[in-house]
């Protein structure tokens, strides 16, 4: 049993000795003994796929944009494009350490 | 030059593009709704956002919401909205009669409790199974006139073991009306006239 098993189970016994190390809320998650961790990835889950849908929506305005001639507003895009993606990955990664 | 045909790769996506275009007021792609390149777009955000939807409940509810003949069905559905195929009655009925071919062909030959095929390996029962649901979802479809392609790979989805429970097969038709719902809501967006249940008498 590693450290942080221990300090987890001082702090809340009813976890036990087994660490659950599967991703994702679903089954198998382990959401009925880490409560807060299924709240962790929920939120992550539900920012990632809202920036996502805001990145469907920028490739749709930059095409439009694109096919009118507007190509300050497609760069604009493309930088939008890159940057949330690269907040979708900071978002992702931030808790990195629970998984 | 000569002028771009209205439906380039058939069906009606063009249709939608023009109308969900024009709704949300973007020029560039009313003027474009009918080049290749701009449907291959819509076809790629569509298929992102109609897919995406249901993995995500999937995650959420750890419940087989997304299952590979859900594709097929979301394509059919912005690809020919008026075709009988994609109505909401064809959809729905034809994944029912999809799951429950299945479903009895798993019983018929004791397969209910047995593991997926792709694991397992295919044994004599499984290629009478697969073949049972196969023949009897084709028949069936024909017989009731409510055909709807997709409904093939969702028999087989279940005579091969991959989704066995009856509470997930309820799950799976769930998923199957909420992509429906999602098809009606796209379609009525963009203008296109798609039915509430049965297909729209074809005109001559």
């Amino acid at each position: 049993m590693t450290e942080e098993d221990r300090i987890a189970g001082s702090r809340y016994p009813s976890l036990g000795r087994r660490r659950v190390r599967s991703t994702g809320p679903g089954p198998g998650a382990g959401h009925e003994r880490d409560p807060w961790r299924a709240s962790i990835l929920n939120a992550r889950i539900a920012i990632v796929a809202t920036i996502v849908l805001g990145q469907l929506w920028g490739l749709t305005v930059a095409l439009n944009a694109w096919l009118t001639g507007r190509t300050g507003q497609v760069w604009s895009l493309i930088a939008f494009e890159a940057l949330s993606f690269a907040v979708a990955l900071a978002v992702w990664r931030a808790s990195a350490h629970e998984r | 030059m000569g002028e771009r045909p209205r439906y380039p790769i058939g069906g009606r996506m063009s249709d939608v593009v023009l109308g969900l275009a024009r709704r949300f007021r973007l020029p560039g792609l009313m003027a474009r709704h009918n080049s290749v390149f701009v449907l291959g777009v819509f076809a790629f955000v569509n298929g992102c956002i109609s897919i995406g939807l249901m993995a995500l409940v999937a995650l959420a509810t750890g419940q087989p919401f997304v299952f590979p003949s859900l594709g097929p069905t979301a394509f059919l559905l912005f690809y020919t909205p008026d075709a009988p195929t994609a109505s909401p009655r064809n959809a729905i009925t034809g994944h029912l009669i999809g799951a429950a071919a299945g479903y009895l062909s798993l019983v018929a030959f004791g397969l209910v409790d047995a593991g997926p095929a792709l694991s397992v390996g295919v044994s004599a029962s499984r290629v009478g199974a697969a073949a049972l649901s196969l023949g009897l979802t084709a028949g069936l479809m024909a017989w009731l006139k409510v055909p709807h392609p997709p409904a093939g790979a969702t028999t087989l989805i279940v005579s091969l073991g991959l989704i066995t429970r009856l509470a997930q097969l309820a799950v799976l038709m769930l998923a199957v009306v909420l992509l429906v719902l999602q098809g009606l809501v796209i379609n009525r967006a963009a203008g296109i006239d798609y039915p509430l249940w049965s297909p729209r008498p074809r005109s001559r």
